[in-house]
This record gives C-alpha cells, sequence and structure tokens, in this order.
C-alpha cells in the first residue's frame, strides 16, 4: 500500500522535475529577471502538508539534489531548501487532520513555505557578493515566491476541489 | 533504554531533519569529485534528450522582445547582405589570384544552444554537442562577439555550459586599453561587476574588457564586455560595472573553444596555496 503511494509520488516528482528543468525554466521564465516559477516545490509542500514532517523533507531533500545536479552549480542548496520546506510543511498537517470542513487555506502555506525555501537558498547563495538582504529579498526570494505562489493557486484550486482527506 | 528509545522516536523528526541538513552541508562543501561529475554527465545526457524537443517551443515572454530584435537585426542584417555580396566576390577573386585553399577552423566546435536553464539565478545552456564531439569540461564557450561561459558538465552528445549571469563563474580580465586587472562576477541583480579595482585606476565608460592571461580557464584575449558604469566601494576601491557584448537574448549557435587550462600551473597553484 505504502510502496505504491511512494512509487506513484517518485514518478509525479520524476515527471515535475523534467518539466521544470526543460519546460517551465525556459518557457516561463522572465528574461532580465531571473525569475521561473517552481513547480516541483509545490509537490513538496504537498507531501508534507497532507503526509506529514518526514515525507515531506525526505521528497524535498531527493527533489532539489536532483535540481542540483541538474543545474551544474552547488550541489545541496537546493536539497537543504526543499528539505525545511518540506519539513515546515509538516507543521500544518495537523492542522489539516483537525479540520472539519475543505475549506483550506493551502495557498498561504504555499507561499510561507516557498518563501522559506527561498530564504534559505537565496541567502547562500549570493554570500560573498555584492548585493545587500533587502536587494535579494526584493529582487529574488520576494518575487520567486509570489510568482510559484500564482502557479501553486491553480494547485490549491485543485487541491480544494478535491476530497483531500483520501490522501490521508 | 526504553525512556531513551520512546524519547528518540518521539523526536525523530527534528534527528531526520539535522541529518539532512548535516548531509546538504556537506554536499555544498564537497562540490566538484568525480561521483557528482559522473552523476551530471549521467543527468545532463538523459535531460539533454528530452530538452532537445522542448527546444522549438519558444518563452512565451521573449517572444515580443525578440521579435523587436530580430526587425532591428534584419535591417541591419540586409545591409550587411549587400555589402558582403560584394565583398565576397572581391574575395573570390583575390582566392583565385593567390590561390589560396579554404581554411577549416579546427579550434573550435560548433554547437546549438537546445535549452536555457534558469534555475534560481544559475543561467546555463545546453548544447547539443558533447564528448563524441571532444567538449570537455572547462572549454571556454565563445561567439564571434565574445565569451559566453565555460563548459560545466558533459553527457555522450550534449553539454551544459554556464554563461557570465552566473554566481558560480568568476573571471580574470583586464581593460583592453588600460590594462587594469580584476575579477568579473554576476552580482545576482542583473550586472556584471568588477569589485576592488583601486580608485586611481584609469577606466572610462566604453573601455572594453578581455580575458587575462591570468585566467587558469579561458585564453587571453577574448572580449568579455564593455564598461558602463563605475561605483565606489570605500575609499580606496571602487566597482565597474559591466555589459557584456554577448546578447544573451537572442543567442542560438555559439562556438566551444578546445582549449583546456594547463593543469600543472592549476596544481601547482593550489598546492602552494594549501601549504
Amino acid at each position: 500500500m505504502y510502496l505504491t503511494s511512494y512509487l506513484k509520488y517518485a514518478a509525479i516528482f520524476i515527471v515535475l522535475i523534467i518539466v521544470q528543468v526543460s519546460f517551465i525554466g525556459y518557457i516561463l521564465s522572465i528574461p532580465n529577471y531571473n525569475i521561473t516559477p517552481d513547480i516541483v516545490i509545490l509537490f513538496v509542500i504537498f507531501l508534507g502538508y497532507t503526509r506529514g514532517h518526514i515525507t515531506g523533507m525526505i521528497s524535498g531533500f531527493i527533489a532539489g539534489l536532483i535540481l542540483d545536479i541538474l543545474s551544474g552549480s552547488f550541489i545541496g542548496l537546493l536539497a537543504l531548501s526543499y528539505c525545511v520546506s518540506g519539513f515546515v510543511a509538516g507543521y500544518f498537517n495537523t492542522q489539516l487532520k483537525e479540520m472539519s470542513s475543505k475549506k483550506s487555506s493551502f495557498i498561504g502555506i504555499i507561499f510561507v513555505c516557498t518563501l522559506v525555501a527561498y530564504t534559505i537558498f537565496y541567502v547562500l547563495y549570493f554570500q560573498g557578493s555584492s548585493m545587500n538582504l533587502p536587494d535579494i529579498f526584493l529582487k529574488h526570494i520576494l518575487t520567486t515566491t509570489l510568482y510559484t505562489s500564482v502557479f501553486g493557486l491553480v494547485f490549491a484550486l485543485l487541491f480544494n476541489r478535491f476530497n483531500f482527506k483520501k490522501t490521508l | 533504554m526504553k525512556t531513551i528509545g520512546l524519547f528518540l522516536i518521539q523526536i525523530r523528526e527534528y534527528l531526520i531533519l539535522s541529518l539532512l541538513v548535516v548531509i546538504s552541508f556537506i554536499l555544498i562543501v564537497s562540490n566538484d569529485n568525480t561521483q557528482v561529475r559522473y552523476l551530471r554527465a549521467v543527468a545532463v545526457g538523459f535531460v539533454g534528450a528530452i530538452q532537445s524537443g522542448f527546444s522549438a517551443v519558444p518563452n512565451v515572454f521573449e517572444i515580443q522582445k525578440e521579435n523587436e530584435f530580430l526587425r532591428e537585426k534584419n535591417i541591419e542584417m540586409s545591409n550587411e547582405v549587400s555589402a558582403l555580396k560584394e565583398a565576397k566576390l572581391e574575395n573570390l577573386r583575390l582566392r583565385k589570384i593567390l590561390n589560396l585553399k579554404e581554411k577549416n577552423i579546427s579550434g573550435v566546435i560548433i554547437a546549438k544552444i537546445i535549452n536555457k536553464s534558469l534555475i534560481q539565478a544559475r543561467n546555463t545552456i545546453t548544447l547539443n554537442v558533447g564528448e563524441t564531439d571532444s567538449v570537455k569540461i572547462n572549454m571556454p564557450v565563445i561567439t564571434d562577439d565574445g565569451l559566453v561561459g565555460r563548459i560545466v558538465s558533459t553527457s555522450k552528445n550534449y553539454s551544459i555550459a554556464q554563461i557570465l549571469y552566473n554566481r558560480s563563474l568568476s573571471i580574470t580580465v583586464k581593460g583592453q586599453r588600460s590594462r587594469v586587472d580584476g575579477i568579473l562576477n554576476f552580482d545576482g541583480s542583473g550586472n556584471l561587476v568588477i569589485n576592488n579595482v583601486p580608485k586611481s585606476a584609469d577606466v572610462k565608460a566604453g573601455d572594453i574588457f578581455i580575458t587575462s592571461e591570468y585566467s587558469n580557464f579561458f585564453p587571453a584575449g577574448i572580449p568579455v564586455g564593455t564598461v558602463v558604469e563605475e561605483g565606489n566601494l570605500d575609499n580606496l576601491f571602487k566597482k565597474i560595472i559591466i555589459r557584456p557584448l554577448v546578447s544573451f537574448t537572442g543567442l542560438e549557435e555559439v562556438f566551444v573553444l578546445r582549449h583546456l587550462p594547463e593543469m600543472e600551473k592549476v596544481d601547482l597553484e593550489s598546492s602552494y596555496l594549501k601549504k
């Protein structure tokens, strides 16, 4: 039972990573601003939210590591960011269990978790550069978080329509 | 013992998180080893095959910008074409006179860009040439305008190059006119900068910066960019903002230079620094 669902998650991750690297980053990136929506993190957050801390952070770590390898740059940085994001998403897992209605603030959770991930990522990434923290926050962290959250909105609507208790 | 076991189970999430964070930091600090390079080669080959299929799909945000750029370029080109036609005829006549054979350019590998990847300010391009075309890691990538970047990963048929707008790429450069040395970096906010240039250095807007002979990876003399403006860092130093000579917007084809760093020199310098 568990094995089947984990295999299913792995397959979804593979598809999302391929789409992210070969399609999203190329087609939907905003030129001159280096902003790309991140669909992989949306699924990491979803897993953390529905399955808890451990699934969230392990899936985040593995997905981030694969993206790190594909990026040809610092290996381990996205792995760390996604891992912490998946862990933070796990905190909302209890809230989900306690909810009686289908109303969910999933979009808010996406925003918070993405913000956490990209704060870690960009603060470490721009170490030693001439950019100051407010600049990093406004030009990279906030913009990427907002762009990803817009995509998350679609994801959240689908999530709300779906009977999410089945996923527990 | 049982209590300790129960306690560990209770805090297992935090233990796993700590373990993963530690692994991440270990990976960050030990980045360029053989295993990582092998993993990259496998990944690049796999994704490169998929990306070549997507390369025909345009970027929705770039279409308008690209159209304007292409229109301007078209006008320039049609003027150039007529001039070139004349030059070609003249060239043919002169070749015939001098009895010269067509030259083969053996120092470069022509490559097509099949993907531009923007993964969180780590800008890279994927090329349709790989190890079978003799592309190797650290080879410079250029166009006829100037420097584009450096190969960082290869597979059998594809390779990935970091472009100038990548935080991981630092280039030793010097002013073509003033011979002022410096290290060029992408600052992450859209500018290429040379920091810590002495305030007294003779640098003017419009000056061209080229790769320096001190560079471990690039041959000397490749044009990199022009000076846009200068800014103060402190009382002693200033920073120079550089605009690259290569336009990355409409870039489709590049050349990989068959040039590799002199490892003896690199090893000697790094072993001395480790002492």
